[in-house]
C-alpha cells in the first residue's frame, strides 16, 4: 500500500504524571498512526490512556504534573512534544480540533451560543492573519455557515440562544461547529455521544461520518463503546493501561481479534440483535498499578492465554498479517517498523 | 474462608482487632495530615496554635509573677521597659506585662472555646434541620438567620452587651448569640446537597427514621466544612472578644484580657509602647495561626489538592 | 402468598409543579398514566431515553415518590409512601440498587456499616451476629471479607455496586428495582455483575424490575420488556419478541439507532429532531412530530390507547389499530 507520509505519527509515546506518592507510568510506548482524511477508534476502558493519549497530541494536559518520558508525535513534520506553546496555539482548534464529551461544561452559560462561535472564529483569524481561510465572509457570516454545516435548524435564530436553552444534541452539534471553524485537518473527538441519548447519537455520529465524507477529515474518535467506533470509523485501536494492544480495520478486529484483552472485551459486550442471551464473560482481576507496572506485558495478570516469556518481557506492536496489529506474544510476526505502511 | 461450623466462624471474626477493623480509617487519618504537613504556611499555622494552647494550659505556673495577673499594685515599678526582670516591661500599676498576656491566653482559649462551641451547638443542628425538611421549617429558620446576618456581628454583639451589661461574661454571651447563623447558611447548603444522594434514598429504603439519617449519613459528611470553619473561627473569636475589650464593653480591669489592656495601653503611646506593642502582638499571632490552620484543614480536606 | 401478580401498577401518573419561563408555572408530567404487570420471578426492563420517565417509575414504585394519580399495588396490597409505618413493613419486600454506585454509598461509612444498615434497623441484629450476617451477604456478592471495614472510596466500580446488591438483598426482598445498575461501569465489569445477576435471581428467588437506556443488557437480562416514551409505555411484550419484530415506530427507530459491535452495519435512517421537552408535549400521539411512519391527522389529534394484541404484546399506535 502506497500513502504519502501519515499526517499524524505517534512513536513510542511515553507519558508520566508525577503525583504524591511518585511517578504514575500513564501511557508506556504508544505507537499510532494516521493518514489524511483517516478516521481511527480509540476503544478501552477506565485507566487505558485512551484520552490521556489524545489530550498530550493537543498538549492540553498540566505539563507539571504530566510529562513525556519518550517518543514523539510528529504533526505534518513537527514534534508536538517539543514544539513551543506558540506553535502549539497555532496548532490547536485550528489544526488539530477537539470535540469534547460533555458539552454543557465547554459552553460559557452567560453568553450566548453566537458569542462564543464569533469568539473562536475571531481567535482563529488572529492566530492566521495572512492566509487565506477567510474566504471573504464576515464572521457572523461564517458563524452562519458553520452552524448549517452542522445542520442546526434555523442558524441565524440559533446564535442568540443560550446553552441552557438548547437539548444536549444541539450543543454537541454547536461544539462540532466550533472546531470546524478553524478549518481543521484532524479532528479529535473524545466521547463525543456517551452523554447523548440513543437516537441523538445516531444523529451526531451520522453528522460526523459526512463531514468526513465531504471535508475530508481525518478523525480519531475515542469511545467506551464498540459499536460507536465501528459505525464512524475504518479503523479501531484497542488500548490497555496505557499501551496500544491491537490496531487493525474494523472487520478485521471484529470477526478475528487477535489480542486476548480483545478477545475478552468482544465476549463481554451484550449483543442486542442475533438472538442474545448467550452467556457473557468478563473480565476478572483490575488493571496493574500504574505506579509500579509490571515489566513484561501489561495484560499478563488477567490474561488466559499467558506465558512464561510474558511475565518479563514486553511484546512489541507487530504485523500479524493483513495491516493488522497486535501486540501479544503468541504473535510474533516481523517487528513493526515506526512508520506506517 | 470456609470455616467449619457457626461457633468458630464467629470466633474467627471477633479475633479482627481493633487495628484491622479501623485500618482504613487510620490510612485516611494519615493521608491527611501528610497532605497537610506539606503545606508550609498551615504547618506554621499549627505550631503557632500548639503555642497558644500550650501556654493557655501552663500558663499559671510559669508566670514570673502570679500576684500581678489578679491587679497586684507596685507603684514602684510603674511603666518599666522590656528588661531582664521583666520581658515585656511593666503597665501603670507596675503589673508585669508577660504575666498578664500570659494569663490572658487562657482567658482568651475559654472564650474561643465558649463563643465557637455555642455557636456550632446552636447553628449545625438548625443548619440540618432546615436543609433537610424544606418547607416552612426551612423558611422560618432561614429568614430568621437572615435576619441576624443582615446586622453587622460587632454592632449587634454591642448592643446586646449593652442592654446586658458590660462585663466579659455578657460579652461572650453577646458574641455567641451573634455566631451562631455563619453554621446555619454553611450546614444548610451542604445538607441541600447531600439530600439528594443516592445514599440518602437507600438508607430511606432501609427503613431508617429521619433522626437515624440525619446523625448518620448527613451530618458525618458536614463535618469537614464545620471543622474548617470552626478552625477559623476560634481565632475570629478572640479577635472580636479583643475588640469589644478594646472599647471597653467587654473584660474589665484587673482581668488581663489581651484587648482590654490594649485599650488602656493607648494612652501611653509612643513613649510606652510595650504596653500595646505584646497584647497586639498575641492577638495577631494567635489570630494568624488559627486562619492558617483554617486553610490547611480545607486544603487538605478537598480531595483536588491531594494526590499532586 | 396471593397468586396474582407481584407487582400491579395502574394508571401510575406522576406530575412535577415547575416553574416555567419567568413567571410562568407549568406541569412536568414525568410519567403520564402507565399500566404494568409483573408476575413472581420475571424480570422486566424498562427502556427509554431521557424524558421518558423509566427512572420516575422506578421511584414511584419503590414509594420513595409519591404518585400524582393511580395505584400501586403490591401482591395485592397498595403501596404507601416511604416513611409511612406501613411502608416500613413493606422494606423488607421492596428493594433498590441505584445507578451510580460511587454515590450509593455513604462515604463516612464503611462497607460493614453500610451493608448492617437495613439489618440493625429491620431485625435488630448486634455485635457478632451481626457481623456474621454481613460476612455472609459479601460471601453471596462474591466479595472477600477484607472489604468489610473498608471505605467506598477504596473499592472499585464494580465492587461498589455489588456492596449496593448485597446491601439491596440484605432483607430477602421479593421485588428487586434496579435502577441503571451497570451505566456507570466498564464492559468487563457490566458483563461480571449482569452475569452475577442473572444467577443471582435464581439463586434467591426474586423479581427484577430493571431500568436501562441499554436495550443490549436489557435484552440479556429480562424476560419481558416495556419501551417508554414522554412518560408512556409504548410497546411492551416478551423481550425477544419485542427487539427482532418491533411493533411501535418508535421502538423501530430505538433499535436502529444503537450502534453494534459488528462490521459492516447498514446505515440506518437516524431519526430527526429533538427528544421534546416533557412540559410542552404536543396533542395526540406523544411520537407524531417525530415519527417516520405517521398516518395523518388522527396522529395529531388522538392519544393511541395501549392495545393489548393475542400474542402477550401491547402496543399504544394508531398504525396498528388500523391494521387490524
Amino acid at each position: 500500500m502506497t500513502l504519502g507520509p501519515p499526517l499524524l505519527s505517534i512513536e513510542d509515546l511515553s507519558l508520566d504524571f508525577d503525583t504524591f506518592d511518585g511517578a504514575l507510568h500513564v501511557l508506556d510506548g504508544i505507537n499510532l498512526a494516521l493518514q489524511a482524511g483517516e478516521t481511527v477508534g480509540i476503544v478501552g476502558e477506565t485507566g487505558c490512556g485512551k484520552s490521556v493519549t489524545v489530550r498530550s497530541i493537543l498538549r492540553l494536559l498540566p505539563m507539571p504534573p504530566a510529562r513525556f518520558s519518550g517518543g514523539s508525535i510528529r504533526f505534518k513534520e513537527c514534534d508536538l512534544t517539543t514544539a513551543s506553546e506558540r506553535d502549539m496555539r497555532r496548532i490547536r482548534g485550528i489544526e488539530i480540533a477537539l470535540i469534547p464529551q460533555d458539552p454543557m461544561s465547554y459552553l460559557n452559560p452567560v453568553f450566548t451560543v453566537g458569542q462564543q462561535l464569533t469568539d473562536v472564529i475571531r481567535a482563529h483569524r488572529r492566530a492566521l492573519p495572512n492566509n487565506d481561510r477567510r474566504g471573504g465572509k464576515t464572521v457572523r457570516e461564517r458563524a452562519i455557515e458553520l452552524l448549517a454545516q452542522v445542520h442546526l435548524p434555523h442558524p441565524e435564530k440559533q446564535l442568540d440562544a443560550y446553552p441552557h436553552e438548547l437539548s444536549g444534541g444541539m450543543r454537541q452539534r454547536i461544539l462540532i461547529a466550533m472546531a470546524l471553524a478553524g478549518k481543521p485537518s484532524l479532528l479529535i473527538a473524545d466521547e463525543p455521544t456517551t452523554a447523548l441519548d440513543v437516537t441523538i447519537q445516531a444523529q451526531i455520529l451520522r453528522l460526523i461520518g459526512e463531514l468526513v465524507d465531504r471535508l475530508g477529515l481525518a478523525v480519531i474518535l475515542i469511545s467506551h463503546d464498540i459499536g460507536v467506533v465501528a459505525k464512524v470509523c475504518r479503523r479501531i485501536v484497542v488500548m490497555y493501561a496505557g499501551t496500544v494492544v491491537e490496531d487493525a480495520l474494523v472487520e478485521d478486529l471484529l470477526d478475528r481479534p487477535l489480542h486476548p484483552y480483545t478477545q475478552g472485551l468482544l465476549a463481554a459486550i451484550p449483543r442486542l440483535r442475533a438472538g442474545g442471551r448467550c452467556h457473557l464473560s468478563g473480565i476478572p482481576g483490575n488493571i496493574p498499578n500504574l505506579l509500579a507496572p509490571p515489566a513484561g506485558c501489561r495484560f499478563y495478570d488477567r490474561c488466559p492465554l499467558r506465558m512464561d516469556i510474558c511475565l518479563t518481557q514486553k511484546p512489541p506492536l507487530v504485523d500479524a498479517g493483513g495491516g493488522q496489529r497486535v501486540a501479544c506474544h503468541r504473535y510474533p510476526g516481523p517487528r513493526q517498523e515506526a512508520r506506517y505502511g | 474462608m470456609k470455616t467449619a461450623s457457626p461457633e468458630i466462624a464467629l470466633a474467627a471474626s471477633a479475633s479482627e482487632s481493633w487495628r484491622e477493623r479501623h485500618a482504613s480509617s487510620i490510612r485516611q487519618t494519615r493521608l491527611y495530615w501528610r497532605t497537610y504537613r506539606r503545606n508550609i504556611s498551615a504547618m506554621i499555622g499549627l505550631v503557632l496554635v500548639v503555642i497558644f494552647l500550650l501556654l493557655s494550659l501552663i500558663g499559671p505556673w510559669i508566670v514570673p509573677y502570679p500576684a500581678d495577673a489578679t491587679g497586684a499594685v507596685h507603684m514602684a515599678e510603674k511603666l518599666l521597659p522590656p528588661s531582664q526582670a521583666h520581658w515585656f516591661g511593666t503597665d501603670e500599676v507596675g503589673n508585669d506585662i508577660l504575666t498578664r498576656v500570659l494569663i490572658g491566653t487562657r482567658l482568651s482559649l475559654e472564650i474561643a472555646i465558649i463563643i465557637t462551641g455555642v455557636a456550632t451547638i446552636l447553628g449545625v443542628p438548625l443548619g440540618i434541620l432546615a436543609g433537610y425538611s424544606g418547607g416552612w421549617t426551612r423558611e422560618i429558620i432561614m429568614r430568621v438567620t437572615d435576619v441576624f446576618l443582615s446586622v453587622p456581628a460587632l454592632v449587634l454583639a454591642i448592643a446586646i452587651v449593652a442592654a446586658l451589661g458590660i462585663g466579659i461574661v455578657n460579652a461572650i454571651v453577646a458574641l455567641s448569640l451573634v455566631w451562631w447563623p455563619g453554621y446555619v447558611r454553611l450546614v444548610e447548603s451542604k445538607t441541600l446537597s447531600l439530600k439528594g444522594e443516592a445514599y440518602v434514598d437507600a438508607a430511606r429504603l432501609a427503613g431508617a427514621s429521619t433522626v437515624r439519617i440525619l446523625f448518620s449519613h448527613i451530618l458525618p459528611n458536614c463535618l469537614s466544612p464545620i471543622l474548617v470553619k470552626a478552625s477559623m473561627d476560634m481565632g475570629m473569636a478572640i479577635l472580636a472578644a479583643a475588640s469589644l475589650g478594646f472599647i471597653g464593653l467587654g473584660a474589665q480591669p484587673p482581668t488581663p484580657e489581651w484587648g482590654a489592656m490594649i485599650s488602656i495601653g493607648r494612652d501611653y503611646l509612643p513613649t510606652w509602647w510595650w504596653y500595646v506593642t505584646f497584647p497586639g502582638l498575641a492577638i495577631y499571632l494567635t489570630v494568624l495561626g488559627f486562619n492558617l490552620m483554617g486553610d490547611g484543614l480545607r486544603d487538605a480536606f478537598d480531595p483536588k489538592s491531594r494526590g499532586r | 402468598m396471593a397468586d396474582g401478580p407481584l407487582l400491579q401498577v395502574k394508571a401510575l401518573a406522576k406530575h412535577f409543579d415547575i416553574r416555567s419561563g419567568r413567571f410562568g408555572k407549568a406541569v412536568l408530567k414525568a410519567v403520564d398514566g402507565i399500566d404494568v404487570t409483573l408476575q413472581r420471578g420475571e424480570s422486566l426492563g424498562l427502556v427509554g431515553e431521557s424524558g421518558s420517565g423509566k427512572s420516575t417509575v422506578a421511584r414511584l414504585v419503590t414509594g420513595l415518590h409519591r404518585p400524582t394519580a393511580g395505584e400501586i399495588l403490591f401482591d395485592g396490597v397498595p403501596v404507601p409512601a416511604v416513611g409511612t409505618r406501613d411502608r416500613h413493613r413493606l422494606g423488607r419486600d421492596i428493594q433498590m440498587v441505584f445507578q451510580d454506585p460511587h454515590s450509593s454509598l455513604n462515604p463516612r461509612k464503611t462497607i460493614f456499616g453500610s451493608i448492617a444498615e437495613p439489618l440493625t434497623i429491620h431485625e435488630g441484629l448486634r455485635g457478632s451476629r451481626l457481623r456474621a450476617r454481613v460476612e455472609e451477604l459479601l460471601e453471596t456478592v462474591q466479595l472477600d471479607r477484607r472489604f468489610m471495614y473498608r471505605f467506598p472510596h477504596e473499592l472499585s466500580g464494580g465492587q461498589k455496586q455489588r456492596v449496593c446488591i448485597a446491601r439491596a438483598v440484605a432483607l430477602n426482598p421479593k421485588l428487586l428495582v434496579l435502577d441503571e445498575p451497570t451505566s456507570a461501569l466498564d464492559v468487563s465489569v457490566q458483563a461480571q455483575i449482569l452475569e452475577f445477576l442473572r444467577e443471582l435471581q435464581g439463586r434467591l428467588d426474586l423479581t427484577y424490575l430493571f431500568i436501562s437506556h441499554n436495550l443490549a443488557v436489557v435484552r440479556h437480562v429480562c424476560s419481558n420488556v416495556a419501551v417508554m416514551y414522554m412518560g408512556r409505555i409504548v410497546e411492551a411484550g416478551p423481550t425477544d419478541d419485542v427487539f427482532d419484530k418491533p411493533r411501535h415506530p418508535y421502538t423501530e427507530v430505538l433499535l436502529a439507532s444503537v450502534p453494534e459491535a459488528v462490521a459492516r452495519q447498514e446505515q440506518s435512517p437516524a431519526l430527526g429532531g429533538d427528544i421534546p421537552s416533557p412540559i410542552a408535549l404536543p396533542p395526540g400521539c406523544p411520537f407524531n412530530p417525530r415519527c417516520p411512519k405517521k398516518i395523518g391527522a388522527i396522529c395529531e389529534e388522538a392519544e393511541p390507547a395501549l392495545a393489548v394484541r393475542p400474542d402477550r404484546r401491547v402496543v399504544a399506535c394508531h398504525l396498528t389499530e388500523t391494521a387490524r
